[in-house]
């Protein structure tokens, strides 16, 4: 755990991106630190008035003025950490951003770990941890639709969702305890909650997890298969998508053997880029190999660009990969458009087709955009529920709970013994939501049942 | 006067630790203001209930009294969730309110090494952080190294009905102020709680034949497996009625006349012990709330009308008895009354019940927040047994959640506090259903035997029971429903549902299934073995998580990460292990990890 009375430093903005950066301080010595840094145009100086953004010069360790930007101050417990916490908004150069994190450090701050801003804001109960989970995760994303998804968890809608299942479990509880506690009170004995109701929360918690397994790409990005039979351009396309030389590519058919993974940003979406070893018939026990890992990589992946070119057309292997691989097809790519046709034929007219050529760069826009929108297009749209792996974990095993509940129930058990697995179902909501209670289901069959001689 | 330990008070939680330390061969007084009061029920005639009855059964593995007393006094017997599974199921009986005191009585009676001593005991005498004695009101002192409070209802005790108040912690007797400041005076956090009583009422006034009879069980089960022969009282049958719409309307007309709606009394009240004007307030779209008319006992004139609990003026108690059916003529021998008292803090007391600022100073019923005589029972025990353990020079003696109730309560008292008085329930356990009544002997005997507390015949009988129902099950496990073809297990079988064992009793060669206490057990276990083997595990998890110690000089205040109301809340209750820590309240999850981590990074060290 690390120490939380330092005052802490870091880049509150993703990296490499966009026009501002922002570098943060979280601590007693923020105030100290930005007197140093920071010199305001005016008269009015950022720690003078809080909250207020001020112009003025930020400058490094020497005393000389590196950036021009804008400084606020914000006095604790009136932040995002609940200490004192000063903004720096620069430009966004890496050398600036060094300049003046340099003599941040120099001046008793030190960087600041990852989430550690999150950490303290929670410490010092400024965020629920739920809220806390979903911050981190945002600072940590690389894309711009990431974030705006991320936004539906920090405002709450995942929170919303937990507490209505809570809600649930608690009043089924509570109902069925109030029987098990008080079997000579009349009021307590009242109408049953139905067993049907475990299996209904079972089921709201099976369609998050569904839902939120279909947002998983967005999280850890698209991964997409470039396959094709041997020497149609597969690593060349690789290499142009990704504007490098990544992959080696030769004139020799079976030149790849294994499975490249690289990721790449298309407007704004992570997409993992997997160049497989081209798909045929071979004799060579490494290159076989390399085939079977391509097609197993293919079908793992969430979609796949089925390349041919344009200089042998569309042939029986042809055919044959896209009857092995067209479930789930992002597009057919014709490579190499930059040379004349050769005697193949025309692959079926159902197929969308983009022609492209990895050596002059003609198409490979439009393709973007055909990755681009087949990805926006496995997303559930509104629906879609962000969690992460922790989330996932403790709706899981509230999941596990509840089946562990219908299972007693159909084995003709009463309700004391399913409330075991409904009581687990309980404690892993109530994890995720950072909470823990039990008073609260006392609180509730009180304030329902009349009870009491 | 010079005594091992002193017990001040006579009540449930009083007697039985005057019985521990005595039987446990320590010189002990036990301090009352009125002997024939010992061992009282001033409630309710009634002992057990769910997890009430699981807790006696518990008091008596444990080589306890309560359990006894019950069984050789009731005058009904029921199993309540009989229709449910073994563990929620919970025995409960009416008592002869008169006969219980005496049979109590005669009991510490016979106890060689106990002194009654009547008096009040003003104050306390503590040297250099150690109990030292108690002064009794007349001055003179008791020495001793171990006190066990067990003061009930009495310390600042003040009853109320209608805008009358007396000092008093029961009718007609006295209130132990003096001692309450003195408790004060040591630094023990006080709290203000408060319970009530109904009204009792003549016996030949009440038109039974209006109202809806409650039978006992045909075939009673008793508290004690020592309990033979059962039941030693002839059987009565218990009455129900309602109250109407007519006694709605003169409790609300009433209402800015009793103490508990004008503000006079301020503690607070059991939410499961409602008083009828609660109740009407509190659910008004309830039109009739039950009333169980209850005997006081075989010869008495008296009946307890359980359900109308009010301190109310008399004048509004005649007139809501009279709007119940069959009480339309019903005199009042006794009327009903709040009673407001002093509780200690429970979390000022340690796993021992010892305070933590008074070391031999023991605490057990309802000073210690609680409410019921189950409860103070099983808090008597414990504390009279710690305590001759610290006077032996003894380790303390300690029990786990999953292992009894009586752990579940002390560990909720002690690490969790109270806001109201406490009760005891089934879902307070995180393993109920290790923990149904037939389990009790074998989770518990061994520490009653290892007490000294169970006699060699008591001893015995437990023992050979679980051994018969380890060879039976055994037996229901290798053999096959037929011997011929595919056919389950004996033990597949019996877990069917409503498949009995009586059923598959001409099957098996041994006799002693035809005994209930074996019976029933043996069929609580195959039929729970899939729930309570996946509950012991989890139970085992959840210890090897909670396990890890807590040094007691720990310094939480300088553990960086803590914020200062969670830091002083573990100074204050100095949790013995991170289990401990974890179920104190307002824990959260971020100051548990720093915990844990501190604690690893020491062990690392050391």
């Amino acid at each position: 755990m690390p120490d939380t009375t330092a005052t802490i430093v870091a880049e509150a903005t993703p990296p490499g991106r966009g026009g501002l950066a922002v570098l943060r301080l979280s601590g007693e010595k923020s105030a100290e630190i930005l007197r140093r840094i920071f010199s305001p145009a005016g008269k009015a100086a950022p720690w003078d008035s809080p909250r207020h953004l001020t112009f003025g010069e930020f400058l490094d360790l020497d005393g000389a003025a590196v950036d021009r930007g804008l400084a606020v101050y914000f006095a604790a417990p009136a932040s995002f950490t609940g200490e004192d916490v000063a903004e720096c908004h620069l430009h966004c150069s890496p050398a600036v951003i060094h300049a003046v994190k340099q003599a941040c450090m120099a001046l008793g701050a030190r960087p600041a770990l990852p989430g550690e801003f999150s950490y303290r804001a929670v410490l010092n109960g400024r965020m629920g941890a739920l809220e806390a989970e979903a911050a981190n995760e945002m600072a940590s994303f690389e894309t711009a639709l990431q974030a705006k998804t991320a936004g539906i968890a920090v405002a709450g809608g995942l929170q919303a969702r937990l507490e209505a299942l809570r809600e649930r479990l608690l009043e089924l509880s509570a109902a069925w305890e109030a029987r098990i506690e008080f079997p000579e009170e009349s009021y307590a004995q009242g109408k049953m909650p139905a067993r049907e109701e475990v299996a209904a929360i079972a089921a709201e918690i099976r369609g998050m997890l569904a839902r939120s397994n279909s947002s998983r790409p967005l999280r850890r990005g698209w991964r997409i298969a470039i396959c094709g039979a041997p020497n149609v351009g597969k690593s060349s396309l690789f290499n142009a998508i990704l504007q490098r030389e990544r992959a080696l590519v030769t004139p020799h058919p079976g030149t790849t053997r294994d499975v490249l993974e690289e990721t790449v940003d298309i407007h704004g979406l992570p997409v993992i880029l997997l160049d497989t070893a081209g798909i045929r018939e071979s004799d060579d026990p490494v290159e076989r190999l390399g085939v079977e890992k391509g097609i197993e990589a293919a079908r793992g992946a969430d979609g796949v660009l089925l390349l041919y070119s344009k200089a042998s057309g569309w042939r029986a292997e042809e055919k044959d990969l896209a009857a092995v691989l067209g479930g789930n097809l992002v597009g057919l790519v014709e490579t190499k458009c930059d040379l004349a046709a050769g005697g193949g034929g025309l692959p079926p007219p159902g197929l969308e087709r983009l022609s492209v050529s990895s050596l002059t760069g003609e198409g490979l826009s439009a393709l973007m955009d055909r990755i681009a929108h087949w990805a926006l297009g496995t997303l559930p749209g509104e629906a879609a529920l962000l969690l992460n792996e922790r989330q996932r974990e403790a709706l899981q095993r509230a999941g596990e709970g509840l089946a562990e509940a219908e299972a007693y129930l159909a084995l003709g058990n009463t309700e004391e013994v399913a409330l075991a697995g409904i009581g687990k179902a309980s404690e892993a909501i109530d994890e995720a939501l950072g909470l823990k209670s039990r008073e609260e289901l006392y609180d509730l069959i009180f304030s329902r049942f009349c009870i009491g001689k | 006067m010079r005594y091992d330990g002193v017990v001040v008070g006579g009540g449930h939680a009083g007697v039985e630790a005057a019985r521990v330390l005595a039987l446990r061969g320590l010189a002990t007084a036990l301090v009352t203001a009125n002997r024939r009061a010992i061992g009282r029920m001033s409630c309710n005639p009634s002992i057990g209930g769910v997890a009430k009855g699981h807790l006696v059964r518990e008091i008596d593995a444990l080589g306890g009294l309560m359990a006894k007393a019950a069984d050789a006094t009731g005058i009904q017997f029921r199993l309540l969730n009989a229709s449910k599974g073994p563990a929620v199921q919970g025995l409960r009986c009416q008592s002869d309110r008169e006969l219980y005191e005496k049979w109590v009585q005669a009991s510490l009676g016979a106890l060689a090494g106990l002194e009654i001593v009547e008096g009040e005991v003003a104050r306390l005498e503590v040297a250099a952080g150690r109990v030292a004695g108690v002064r009794l009101a007349g001055g003179a002192l008791i020495e001793t190294r171990a006190v066990i409070l067990a003061a009930g209802t009495f310390l600042g005790g003040v009853l109320y009905v209608g805008d009358e108040r007396t000092l008093g912690g029961r009718t007609g007797e006295f209130s132990a102020g003096a001692l309450s400041e003195s408790l004060k005076e040591l630094g023990l956090p006080l709290i203000r709680l408060k319970t009530g009583t109904p009204c009792r009422i003549e016996k030949d006034s009440v038109r039974f034949e209006t109202m809806e009879k409650q039978e006992g069980d045909s075939r009673p089960e008793p508290f004690s497996l020592q309990s033979n022969p059962f039941p030693v009282l002839p059987q009565v049958v218990c009455h129900l009625t309602r109250t109407t719409s007519k006694t709605a309307e003169i409790i609300r007309a009433n209402i800015h006349r009793s103490p508990l709606y004008g503000g006079a009394i301020t503690g607070v009240g059991p939410r499961y012990c409602p008083s009828i004007e609660d109740k009407v307030v509190k659910f008004p779209h309830h039109e009739t709330h039950q009333v169980f008319i209850e005997p006081e006992g075989l010869q008495s004139h008296l009946i307890y009308p359980n359900g109308i609990s009010t301190s109310l003026p008399f004048d509004v108690q005649d007139q809501i008895v009279h709007s119940i059916p069959g009480l339309e003529e019903a005199r009042i021998a006794q009327y009903g009354y709040a009673v407001e008292y002093d509780a200690v803090d429970p979390t000022a007391v340690d796993h021992s019940l010892e305070c933590r600022a008074v070391s031999g100073l023991y605490l057990a019923g309802q000073v210690l927040g609680t409410t019921g005589y189950e409860e103070a029972a099983g808090l008597g025990l414990y504390a009279g047994y710690n305590a001759s353990r610290a006077l032996r020079g003894e380790a303390p003696f300690r029990l786990e959640r999953d292992e009894a109730y009586l752990a579940v309560m002390v560990d909720d008292l002690v690490t969790r506090g109270v806001l109201e008085p406490y009760r005891l329930f089934t879902s307070r356990a995180e393993q109920r259903l290790l923990l149904d009544r037939h389990t009790a002997y074998k989770r518990l005997a061994r520490h009653g035997e290892q007490a000294g507390l169970l006699s060699s015949p008591e001893r015995e009988k437990i023992s050979s029971r679980e051994t018969s129902v380890i060879k039976i099950l055994a037996f229901l496990a290798s053999t096959k429903l037929r011997s011929t073809g595919e056919a389950p297990t004996l033990a597949a079988f019996l877990a069917r549902p409503n498949v009995t064992a009586r059923e598959i009793s001409e099957l098996v060669p041994f006799a002693e299934l035809n005994d209930p206490w074996v019976r029933l057990y043996v069929e609580s276990e195959v039929k729970g073995a899939g729930y309570k083997q996946r509950q012991k595990m989890e139970a085992e998890k959840l210890a090897a998580a909670g396990s890890v110690a807590i040094p007691r000089d720990f310094g939480f205040a300088s553990l960086p990460g803590l914020s200062r109301e969670i830091a002083s809340r573990l100074e204050q209750l100095r949790p013995e292990t991170i289990g401990q820590a974890e179920r104190i309240p307002g824990m959260t999850p971020a100051a548990l990890t720093v915990l844990r981590v501190a604690l690893a990074r020491k062990r690392g060290r050391s």
